[in-house]
């Protein structure tokens, strides 16, 4: 048994002893990225007073890692069927409409169109302003379980989906007026909850959603608050068509995070067509916009 | 020469639901129209399909034959992955009432000779392969657990062909092989790729592999083995766009395995003593090895994903290309075989 030992144990622990190391390294790709595209950034809303922003811009190569090269010579019209609205070039391809004291673009219901002349070419786009509901209340507490995070105060965003089959909503969360905008961080909500054929209607927020308001931190975990913080929420009536367009945007701006389980490679459907019907980047979206803030208490 | 044919069925047996599915705009997820249940044992639908083959064999000389054949196969499963990693997710899917047997037909020639009285042996071989009824899936198909995804998945075409070549010697001190293969796979379907044909997930252009054995003494062998594979093609995103600060990857002409995954080479080294000649109750041989001696970082799979950090409006988004290397090191082995007699 001893001389079993000494000969054969060495080498099989040896022989056990396997160096697995897994490691990550940026690469350089070639994707064949051929031509920009235009690419329409327009999503406003009916707030008064409030400036609205159309931008223009062209799309890049996956990899470019910049900002995009603005379109500045175009022009930008948005109109309902008694009103039209000029938006007006004022730097790096924004276009500015700003109401006239005590106005709004439009109210609930109405239809808006968007026609933009550039280079020869007229592209357009139709859609429908959305209602909102009311903000009832942001809640803070004190959390022991909060999505795998560190325990502490987070805060809910209390709101009831109107009733009516389809109502689709993005909801923007702020921590002391900074917009929450990471990937992860894209809140949609379909009547009231994540997406259609729940059969539900009319009814609070489900809580995944009323709790997404929170910031999330670098590793993706929510993060507690800390009294005299400012938390704010947003909803904007979406169109479904831009509901849609925003579901493909959340899966496939996380999708990194699924590594070798990625989802396939999939576009995002914008509303805005050229002459001949074909599809232009981006979206046009009037929006009615419910807010709250809130600051939390010791 | 050699020829037969075989007769193959399938069936699709009942003990779940069937669904159906209507006409959709190409490339987009075609609309349930009914569910029906199959009772269990109930035959949904069935194949048939006959499987010739042909095979001929001519001696030129002594030393060196011509081949040729040709054959037909259905093969009633199919994979539908999206990832290009061969990974626990594959996903499988039998030939159903939507889904035809995939059908292939290959025609090969090859010439063989030895020479020097068979020290060498050489081989050349042509091959060309048509396919029908592969199967693909729409852009951003849901196929993990979808109980619909047979609305997802588009029918097209493939073909295959190549050169492979290899030499062997066989006697003598230093032996081993070398092989080498030049090939290509490529698939056309129709709401892919804007309907022209792209590489498949199996093309590899180069496959070349050598293995050499060179005896230092009666007891001891070393031996290398290198193996150089072309990257297999995936589909990355080519173009981004912004959008209320987002930044949106899209692809461009619906492009489908645009990017190469990096080469894949490593070289091996080993060295074998046998056990001293003598009539022992055990013998044992010792293997002291190298895998991957120049700790080449081969991919695994590669994926790409942009940076989760929270970015002011007038901050790009930062994206990068990750490749994952599973053994990214070198690694030295030894080993001890033995035998009772």
């Amino acid at each position: 048994m001893n001389q079993f030992k000494s000969k054969y144990i060495l080498p099989l622990l040896f022989l056990s002893t396997v160096f697995y190391i897994s490691c990550e390294d940026t690469i350089e790709v070639d994707n064949g990225f051929e031509t920009p595209q235009i690419v329409v950034d327009a999503w406003i809303n009916n707030t008064i007073d409030e400036t609205q922003s159309i931008s223009l811009s062209f799309s890049q190569d996956y990899f470019d890692n910049r900002l995009p090269d603005p379109i500045t010579d175009a022009s930008v019209v948005v109109s309902t069927e008694t009103n039209t609205f000029e938006f007006v070039h004022t730097s790096n391809g924004t276009y500015n409409w700003t109401p006239p004291s005590g106005e709004r673009i439009g109210d609930v219901g109405e239809t808006f169109t968007l026609e933009i002349q550039y280079d020869g070419q007229t592209l357009t786009s139709t859609t429908t302003l959305n209602r909102v509901p009311e903000i009832d209340s942001i809640s803070i507490y004190f959390e022991d379980q909060p999505f795998g995070g560190d325990e502490g105060l987070f805060a809910e965003l209390y709101a009831r989906d109107l009733i009516g089959k389809g109502d689709t909503y993005w909801v923007k969360g702020f921590r002391n007026d900074t917009l929450l905008n990471r990937p992860q961080e894209l809140n949609i909500i379909y009547d009231a909850t994540f997406d259609a054929g729940t059969e539900i209607d009319g009814s609070t927020f489900i809580r995944p959603l009323r709790f997404a308001i929170n910031a999330l931190d670098d590793d993706g975990l929510p993060r507690n608050l800390d009294p005299g913080e400012k938390v704010g929420a947003e909803i904007h009536s979406i169109s479904n068509e831009a509901f849609r367009f925003l579901q493909i945007v959340q899966e496939q701006t996380t999708n990194g995070d699924n590594s070798i389980f990625a989802l396939p490679v999939a576009n995002s459907k914008g509303n805005v067509f050229k002459e001949n019907g074909d599809r232009v980047l981006g979206v046009f979206n009037v929006a009615a916009i419910s807010k709250m803030e809130k600051i939390v208490e010791e | 020469m050699n020829y037969g044919v075989r007769l193959s069925h399938f069936a699709y047996l009942g003990g779940r639901n069937v669904y159906s599915f209507g006409d959709a705009p190409l490339g987009e997820m075609k609309p349930l129209t009914d569910i029906t249940v199959a009772e269990s044992g109930e035959i949904i639908e069935d194949f048939l399909n006959f499987e010739p083959r042909f095979s001929l064999k001519v001696d030129l000389d002594k030393s060196s034959s011509f081949k040729a054949s040709y054959n037909r196969t259905a093969q009633y499963i199919h994979l539908l992955s999206n990832t290009t990693a061969s990974t626990p997710v594959d996903i499988w899917t039998p030939a159903t009432n939507n889904i035809k047997p995939a059908m292939a037909d290959q025609v090969a020639v090859g010439y063989f000779r030895n020479f020097k009285e068979n020290k060498y042996e050489f081989s050349g071989e042509l091959y060309y392969k048509t396919m029908d009824n592969l199967i693909d899936y729409i852009d951003g198909a849901d196929l993990i657990l979808n109980e619909f995804v047979e609305g997802q998945i588009l029918e097209g075409q493939g073909r295959a062909y190549g050169a492979e070549l290899m030499v062997k010697k066989t006697e003598g001190r230093f032996s081993g092989w070398l092989s080498y293969t030049l090939a290509r796979s490529e698939r056309l379907v129709e709401g892919v790729n804007n309907n022209e044909w792209y590489p498949s997930r199996f093309d590899q252009t180069h496959n070349l592999s050598l293995t050499t054995f060179y005896e230092l003494t009666d007891r001891m062998t070393l031996s290398a083995n290198f193996v150089y594979n072309s990257g297999t093609p995936t589909t990355f995103a080519n173009s981004g766009y912004y959008q209320q600060g987002y930044f949106i990857p899209n692809n461009d002409n619906n492009a489908r395995n645009n990017v190469r995954i990096p080469d894949y080479h490593r070289l091996d080294l080993s060295l074998t003593i046998d056990p001293k000649p003598g009539n022992r109750k055990w013998k044992g041989q010792w293997v002291f090895g190298i895998y991957n001696i120049y700790s080449r970082r081969n991919p695994f799979s590669i994926y790409f994903r942009q940076n989760p950090e929270r970015v002011a409006a007038s901050q790009a988004v930062n994206t990068e290309a990750i490749r994952l290397s599973v053994i990214g090191n070198f690694i030295p082995s030894i080993s001890y075989n033995f035998t009772f007699k």
